[in-house]
């Protein structure tokens, strides 16, 4: 049967709506951090101490931390804030963004 | 006698300064204190293994600051990890100080 093509861009745009799930797109971190940047800077290398770097952090680490906020398991009343209009998708992006940058290291 | 009230207001006011803030060293830190956090910080790929599992954050090139406040946080609770919770009721203020000038460092 031929399916009319106007219905198949329906079906393909309805189906991109519903699903939540790509894989984290650093990029797509990168167009979202543009509200975290002016405390966590641009890369996410902080320039006033009191803001955490984040450049260069485990992904996983990072997205522990912003669903922390976001579920209430850890209390910080400005990232509590940010964190409020963030789908899990955002901060999965988020976290893959900031863990691509280079600045954190292990030390011993 | 007014210059000499001055004088002895800076005195006084440097000194109070300098006694609330405890200066950290680095060198200090990575002597004695440093025991405690390698097993997990200092393993490159280490993971937490309960409640949940995920990468041991990585300290090296944290602002100091920021360390201290995060030692802080877990000393009073008001940031909960039952290993965080318990290493960091071991340290004194120095020590805490000491150890975010060491982290702050990245060699």
């Amino acid at each position: 049967m031929k399916t009319p093509i106007r219905l198949m861009i329906a079906i393909v745009a309805a189906a991109s709506v519903t699903t939540t799930a790509h894989a984290a797109d650093a990029a797509r971190g990168k167009e979202k951090s543009a509200a975290c940047a002016a405390c966590h800077g641009a890369d996410g290398n902080s320039q006033a101490p009191d803001f955490p770097r984040l450049a260069g952090q485990y992904q996983d680490y990072l997205l522990t931390a912003l669903t922390h906020y976001k579920n209430g398991k850890r209390k910080n009343a400005i990232m509590q804030g940010q964190v409020a209009n963030l789908t899990k998708q955002d901060l999965a992006d988020l976290s893959a963004f900031y863990a691509s940058q280079k600045g954190l290291d292990v030390k011993r | 006698m007014r210059t000499f009230k001055l004088l002895a207001l800076a005195v006084l006011a440097s000194a109070s300064a300098s006694a609330s803030a405890a200066e950290g060293n680095a060198s200090a830190a990575a002597a004695n204190k440093i025991s405690m956090c390698v097993g997990c910080h200092g393993i490159p790929g280490y993971r937490t293994a309960f409640p949940e599992v995920y990468h041991v954050p990585k300290l090296g090139g944290q602002h100091a600051a920021y360390i201290v406040k995060a030692l802080n946080a877990y000393k009073t609770g008001e940031r909960s990890h039952p290993s965080m919770k318990g290493i960091a009721a071991s340290l004194t203020d120095q020590d805490i100080a000491d150890l975010a000038a060491y982290y702050s460092e990245k060699k």
